[in-house]
C-alpha cells in the first residue's frame, strides 16, 4: 500500500538529492541519495526487506550487508519528524 | 591607406611599479594608488579593422573584443574602455593627461555606432545613421583622451568611471590617431578612507574589490538613516480601506465596517479623518453625535475615479486616531429665479480606447503611449458615438479635438495629413510634421451633431513614404441641457455672474447639490426648491459664481458603495527596528508558496522577511498599485532597517506591460514591472531599477532577482524548486554548453572567449549553429547536452521573448523535452528579449526554463529588450570572469560585480539594467 506524505510536505530533487520542506514546521530537511531513495520507496508502499534489496540493487552495494537497521533508523527518523501520515 | 606618424607627445616619468589587481583588466592598470589620487596606465590591446557597408558608405569597423565604444548611437564608433575607482564622498576629484603617443592612419571611414534592433517593422533601429553634428565635423572625435564620469554610488561607496578614448578621428580629414598607451592621473582634493570599516558585508565586497581599483579591504555598510514617513501618518494608523472605481457620492454604513472585521462601535466618528493620495479629504458623517458608530449612521464623502497608467481604482483612507478631520460645510442658497436663467451647460464627450501601445513613442514615460489605432496611411477609422436628446441643435458651437501621435519621419514635410468628417460634414483637413503629439482641434456648428447615434470619421491620405500615426483619443464639447443622466449631473457653468440654475430630469424629489469648487472640500447647498415637472423633479437655485465653480447634482439614489472595504493594521515596513538580510516581495496569497524558499533560506543563516506587495503599496503608494511604490519600500529599508542593511531581493510574482489589462489577456499583474526610459529601446522593463537605492544613478546596491509568480500551486512548485537547489550539497556539473547562432561571427567570437575563463577541470561544449548542416541537429544536441547535466548553458545569437536563434534551437515548447531534474542548470542568454516578462500572456523564455517542474534552470540571465552584439559581448565576458573566479559567492553578487565590469568596461548603464536576474540572487556559487 502507498503511503502518504502529510499535508504540508512538498519535496524537490536537486543534485541526486531530495529536498522536503515540512510546511507545517517551516522546515527544510535535505536527504543524500541513498535517503531519497529509501523515502520514495517507503512512499511506493515496499517493506523494510524489499527496500534493502532495492537499494543494494541500484547502488551496487554489498548484498551480504544487513541495511534494514539502517533502513529503520532513516525511516524512523522520518517519522519522528512527521513526515508522513501515521 | 598611409600610415604616418606625428605628435609624439613628451612622456612624463612614473618609475613606480605598476600593480594588476584582481579584476583588472589587462588593458588598464594601476601605477598608483594612495588616498588622496591613482594613476592609471592603458596600453591598447591588438585590434583589428573591418568593413562596415553603411548604405553607400563604406566604412571600417574597428573592433577590440570586450571593449566598449566612445560615442552614442549615431555617433563614430571609436573603441573605448575604462576602469571604475573610488572617489571621495565630496565628489572632488581632477583628471589629468600625464602621457600620450600616438600614431596616426589617413583616409579612414569610420562607421556609426547602430542602434539595437528591434521586432516592430515600423520601428526604424537596428540601422546604421550616421549623426550628421558629429559627422561633419573637422575636429577630432570624441575629443578628450580621457574622462570622468558623474560620481555614481555603489551601496555608499562613491566611484567614478574613467574612461579611455586611445581612438580619435577626425570625419573631415579622415585622420584616425591611435594611442598605444594613455597615463592619467586623478587627484583628489579629499583623501579616500583608509582601512576597513566596523561593518562589513562580505557578499558585496567581491563586486566592489574586483571592479573597482582602488576599493579599501573592506566596503562599508551603507549609513543607517532616519526613515522619512509620510506626512499624513496615513500609512502608520490603523485604518479602512475603501475602493472606488467612479466618480460621485459614496455611502459607507457600519454593516460594511463591521464586515472589513472591525467593531464600529469601536471607533469615535469625531476623530475620523479620510485621506485620498496623502491628501486630506471633507467627509459628513450622519449620526447623533455620540463617541461610537452606532446603528443606522453612515458616512459620506465625494469620490473622484483615477485615471492612472496602474489602475482604475481609487483608494480612500478612513483613519481614526488623529482627528477630528474636515467636514462638508454647508451654504445655504435661494431659489428666487433672481440670476442669468440657465438652463443648459457645456458637456464633453470623450471618446478613447486604449488597444495599442507604442513604448517608443517619444517622451513615452510622461505621456500616453496608448492609442485607440494604428494609421498607416491611406487609412481611415470611423468611431460612432452617441450624443444625448437635449442636445442643443442650434447656433451654438460645438468643439471637436482630435488627439494624434506622429510616428514616421520622412520627408515631404509636413508628412502627416488627417481629415476629421463628423457626420459626413469635413470639420477639419491639417498637415502636421513629425513624431510629434498633435491635437487637432475643429470648431462647427451644432447643426451638424445630431441626438442619438453619430459618426466621426477620420482619413489619413497618404503624403510621405512610410506615413505611420496612432490615434488616440477625441473628445466633442457641446452644449446640452441641464439634465441628470442617470439621476446625477456634474457641471460647470460657462461663464461667471450670477445666476438662476433650473436642472431637470430626476426620478425623485431626494435631490442633494454640491459645490466641488474647492477639490476634496464639497460644499452641501440648502435652501434650493425642487420642482415636480410631472412624472420628473428638478432642482432651482441660484448662485454667484466665478471662473470655477463645479456642481454635483444627484438624487438619493444614486449614493454610490466603495466596490471594497478592508481593514488595514498600522504600516511596520517603515519602523527602524526591522531587520533582513533578504526581502522577499510577493503577493500576499503566495506567501505559502515562498515558505520553502524562505526556509531554505533561513536554514543557510540568512535573515529572510517576507513583504506582501499589498502592504508595500498601502504603505508606500497609497494604495495605489504604482512599482514607484516598491522602489520607496526598499529606500526605506536600505536607508533605515537595522545594520547591516537588506543585501537581497527576491520579486516574486508575474507581471505584464498592459498593466490595466486593456488587452484583456488576463495576465495578473503580481509584482509590477517598473519601465525606463532608454535612449535606443524606448519604454523598457527594468528591475535594475528597483535596485538602485543610493543615489540617484543606474548602479544597484542591491542584489535583486525576479522568480514567476501564478497560481499559488504553481508558485510553490518553483519555490520547492529552487529551494532544493539551494540546499544541494553535491557540486554541479563542470560542463559549460556554448550555443551560438550562425550569421554573425561575433556569437561564435563572444563564446569562443568564454572558454579561456574556465577554470581548471571544466569542459566546453560547443553547439555552434554555423556548424552544421542540419540546423535540427543542433536544437537535439543542445537539449541532449543540457540532459547529460551542465552547470551552465550559454547562448550568443539572435533571439526573441521565447526562442534562440531563427531556426529555434531552444524555444518555449521544447523545454517540455528537457529530462534535467538532477542537474538544473544556470541560463546566461546574450540574445534580444528573453527576459522580457511582462510579456502577455505567455511567458518568457526565462521564466519558462524556470517555472518547468523538475527540469530547466535554476537561474537565467536575460536581457527584457534587444541590444546589440558587441554589448552582450562585454556582459557575457564579465559575467564569465565573475562566474568562473574561484571562490564562493551568491549569483546576485556574480551578476552585480558582472555588471560593475561591463559598466567600467565601456558599457552603458542603461543597457546593463535590460539584464535581468531570474533566481533567487541569494542563491550560493562554488567555484572550486
Amino acid at each position: 500500500m502507498k503511503r502518504r506524505l502529510r499535508d504540508g510536505i512538498r519535496t524537490a530533487a536537486a543534485g541526486g538529492e531530495l529536498t522536503v520542506y515540512d510546511g507545517n514546521a517551516d522546515t527544510v530537511h535535505v536527504l543524500n541519495a541513498t535517503g531519497a531513495f529509501i523515502l520514495e520507496t517507503h512512499r511506493a508502499g515496499k517493506t523494510v526487506a524489499e527496500i534493502e534489496t532495492m537499494l543494494k540493487d541500484a547502488f551496487s552495494l554489498d548484498p551480504g550487508k544487513d541495511l534494514k537497521p539502517e533502513i529503520r533508523r532513516f525511516l524512523g527518523d522520518l517519522k519522528k519528524r512527521k513526515i508522513f501520515l501515521p | 591607406m598611409k600610415i604616418g606618424r606625428a605628435g609624439l607627445v613628451v612622456i612624463i616619468g612614473v618609475l613606480s611599479l605598476s600593480t594588476l589587481l584582481p579584476g583588472q583588466d589587462r588593458s588598464v592598470r594601476v601605477i598608483r594608488s594612495e588616498p588622496r589620487g591613482i594613476t592609471l596606465e592603458i596600453r591598447l590591446p591588438s585590434y583589428r579593422f573591418e568593413p562596415a557597408i553603411v548604405g553607400d558608405r563604406r566604412d571600417r569597423e574597428i573592433r577590440i573584443d570586450g571593449w566598449g565604444t566612445a560615442g552614442e548611437i549615431g555617433d563614430p564608433d571609436l573603441p573605448a574602455t575604462g576602469a571604475l575607482i573610488e572617489v571621495p564622498s565630496d565628489g572632488r576629484v581632477r583628471l589629468a593627461i600625464l602621457s600620450a603617443a600616438y600614431e596616426s592612419l589617413f583616409g579612414c571611414e569610420i562607421r556609426p555606432v547602430p542602434r539595437s534592433p528591434s521586432a516592430d517593422p515600423d520601428e526604424p533601429l537596428g540601422g546604421i545613421v550616421p549623426k550628421s553634428a558629429a559627422y561633419s565635423r573637422n575636429s577630432f572625435f570624441p575629443g578628450p583622451l580621457a574622462h570622468l564620469s558623474e560620481i555614481l554610488r555603489m551601496r555608499s561607496i562613491p566611484v567614478a568611471r574613467v574612461f579611455f578614448c586611445p581612438f580619435q578621428w577626425n570625419p573631415a580629414t579622415g585622420e584616425l590617431r591611435i594611442y598605444r598607451t594613455i597615463t592619467v592621473r586623478a587627484d583628489f582634493d579629499e583623501p579616500l578612507p583608509e582601512g576597513p570599516f566596523a561593518e562589513a558585508d562580505d557578499v558585496f565586497a567581491g563586486p566592489a574589490q574586483m571592479t573597482i581599483l582602488n576599493r579599501s579591504p573592506l566596503p562599508a555598510s551603507p549609513p543607517l538613516k532616519r526613515i522619512l514617513r509620510s506626512d499624513s501618518g496615513v500609512p502608520y494608523q490603523n485604518r479602512l480601506r475603501l475602493e472606488i472605481e467612479e466618480t460621485g457620492l459614496y455611502r459607507l454604513d457600519e454593516t460594511e465596517v463591521a464586515a472589513s472585521g472591525l467593531n464600529p462601535a469601536s471607533l469615535n466618528p469625531a476623530s475620523f479623518r479620510l485621506y485620498c493620495q496623502n491628501r486630506e479629504i471633507a467627509f459628513a458623517f450622519h449620526g447623533r453625535s455620540g463617541n461610537a458608530w452606532g446603528p443606522g449612521e453612515y458616512l459620506e464623502f465625494y469620490g473622484e475615479r483615477i485615471d492612472s497608467e496602474f489602475t482604475k481604482t481609487n483608494v480612500y483612507w478612513l483613519t481614526w486616531e488623529s482627528g477630528p478631520g474636515i467636514s462638508f460645510s454647508n451654504r445655504i442658497v435661494t431659489a428666487a429665479g433672481t440670476g442669468e436663467r440657465t438652463t443648459t451647460f457645456r458637456d464633453t464627450v470623450r471618446l478613447e480606447e486604449n488597444l495599442v501601445p507604442w513604448f517608443q513613442a517619444p517622451e513615452a514615460y510622461a505621456v500616453d503611449h496608448w492609442f485607440w489605432t494604428k494609421m498607416t496611411a491611406p487609412a481611415d477609422a470611423t468611431i460612432p458615438f452617441n450624443l444625448p436628446d437635449d442636445i442643443l441643435v442650434d447656433g451654438s458651437t460645438a468643439r471637436l479635438r482630435v488627439y494624434f501621435q506622429g510616428r514616421s519621419t520622412a520627408p515631404p514635410h509636413p508628412n502627416h495629413r488627417t481629415q476629421l468628417t463628423l457626420n459626413e460634414v469635413l470639420i477639419s483637413d491639417i498637415r502636421w510634421d513629425n513624431d510629434q503629439v498633435f491635437i487637432q482641434t475643429a470648431e462647427l456648428p451644432q447643426t451638424t451633431l445630431r441626438a442619438g447615434a453619430n459618426l466621426l470619421r477620420l482619413d489619413m491620405p497618404r503624403v510621405s513614404t512610410g506615413d505611420v500615426c496612432y490615434f488616440n483619443w477625441a473628445a466633442l464639447e457641446y452644449r446640452r441641457g441641464l439634465n441628470a443622466r442617470k439621476n446625477e449631473i456634474l457641471f460647470s457653468p460657462e461663464n461667471p455672474g450670477f445666476k438662476s440654475f433650473e436642472i431637470g430630469g430626476f426620478s425623485s424629489p431626494d435631490i442633494r447639490i454640491y459645490d466641488l469648487s474647492e477639490p476634496g472640500r464639497p460644499v452641501r447647498l440648502t435652501g434650493f426648491s425642487v420642482v415636480d415637472a410631472g412624472g420628473s423633479f428638478g432642482a432651482r437655485f441660484d448662485a454667484a459664481v466665478g471662473e470655477s465653480e463645479r456642481f454635483y447634482v444627484l438624487a438619493a439614489d444614486r449614493i454610490r458603495r466603495p466596490s471594497r472595504v478592508d481593514y488595514v493594521e498600522a504600516g511596520t515596513l517603515a519602523l527602524d527596528s526591522n531587520r533582513a538580510d533578504l526581502i522577499l516581495i510577493a503577493p500576499r496569497a503566495l506567501q505559502a508558496a515562498a515558505a520553502p524558499l524562505l526556509a531554505a533560506q533561513a536554514a543557510r543563516r540568512l535573515r529572510p522577511r517576507f513583504v506582501a506587495v499589498e502592504d508595500v503599496f498601502d504603505e508606500f503608494g497609497a494604495g495605489i498599485p504604482d512599482p514607484a511604490a516598491i522602489k520607496a519600500f526598499l529606500q526605506t529599508a536600505y536607508d533605515g532597517w537595522q545594520r547591516p542593511a537588506p543585501l537581497y531581493v527576491l520579486l516574486m510574482g508575474d507581471a505584464t506591460y498592459d498593466y490595466r489589462d486593456h488587452l484583456g489577456l488576463g495576465k495578473e499583474n503580481q509584482v509590477p514591472a517598473h519601465f525606463s526610459w532608454m535612449s535606443d529601446t524606448g519604454l523598457t522593463a527594468d528591475d535594475n531599477w528597483f535596485a538602485c537605492v543610493d543615489g540617484e544613478d543606474g548602479l544597484p546596491d542591491l542584489l535583486l532577482g525576479r522568480i514567476p509568480g501564478g497560481t499559488p500551486e504553481t508558485a510553490l512548485k518553483t519555490a520547492m524548486k529552487l529551494a532544493a537547489m539551494e540546499m544541494r550539497r553535491t557540486a554541479p556539473p563542470k560542463t559549460v554548453i556554448l550555443a551560438a547562432d550562425d550569421g554573425d561571427d561575433q556569437f561564435v567570437s563572444m563564446s569562443d572567449q568564454i572558454v579561456p575563463l574556465l577554470p581548471p577541470g571544466y569542459a566546453a561544449q560547443k553547439i555552434y549553429l554555423g556548424d552544421y548542416a542540419d540546423k535540427n541537429q543542433a536544437s537535439l544536441d543542445l537539449l541532449a547536452a543540457i540532459n547529460s547535466g551542465a552547470f551552465l548553458v550559454h547562448f550568443a545569437g539572435h533571439g526573441n521573448v521565447t526562442l534562440w536563434a531563427g531556426e529555434r534551437i531552444l524555444d518555449n515548447a521544447k523545454v517540455d523535452d528537457l529530462r534535467n531534474a538532477d542537474h538544473l542548470a544556470l541560463f546566461c542568454a546574450y540574445t534580444c528579449n528573453n527576459g522580457f516578462f511582462p510579456n502577455a500572456p505567455d511567458d518568457c523564455m526565462a521564466e519558462t526554463l524556470i517555472k518547468a517542474e523538475d527540469k530547466g534552470a535554476f537561474a537565467f540571465l536575460a536581457s527584457t529588450s534587444s541590444g546589440l552584439a558587441w554589448i552582450h559581448e562585454i556582459m557575457a565576458l564579465a559575467t564569465a570572469r565573475s562566474l568562473f573566479r574561484i571562490r564562493s559567492t551568491s549569483l546576485g553578487a556574480i551578476f552585480v560585480e558582472a555588471k560593475l565590469d561591463a559598466f567600467a568596461r565601456g558599457a552603458g548603464l542603461d543597457e546593463l539594467a535590460k539584464f535581468t536576474l531570474f533566481g533567487d540572487p541569494s542563491q550560493r556559487i562554488e567555484i572550486r
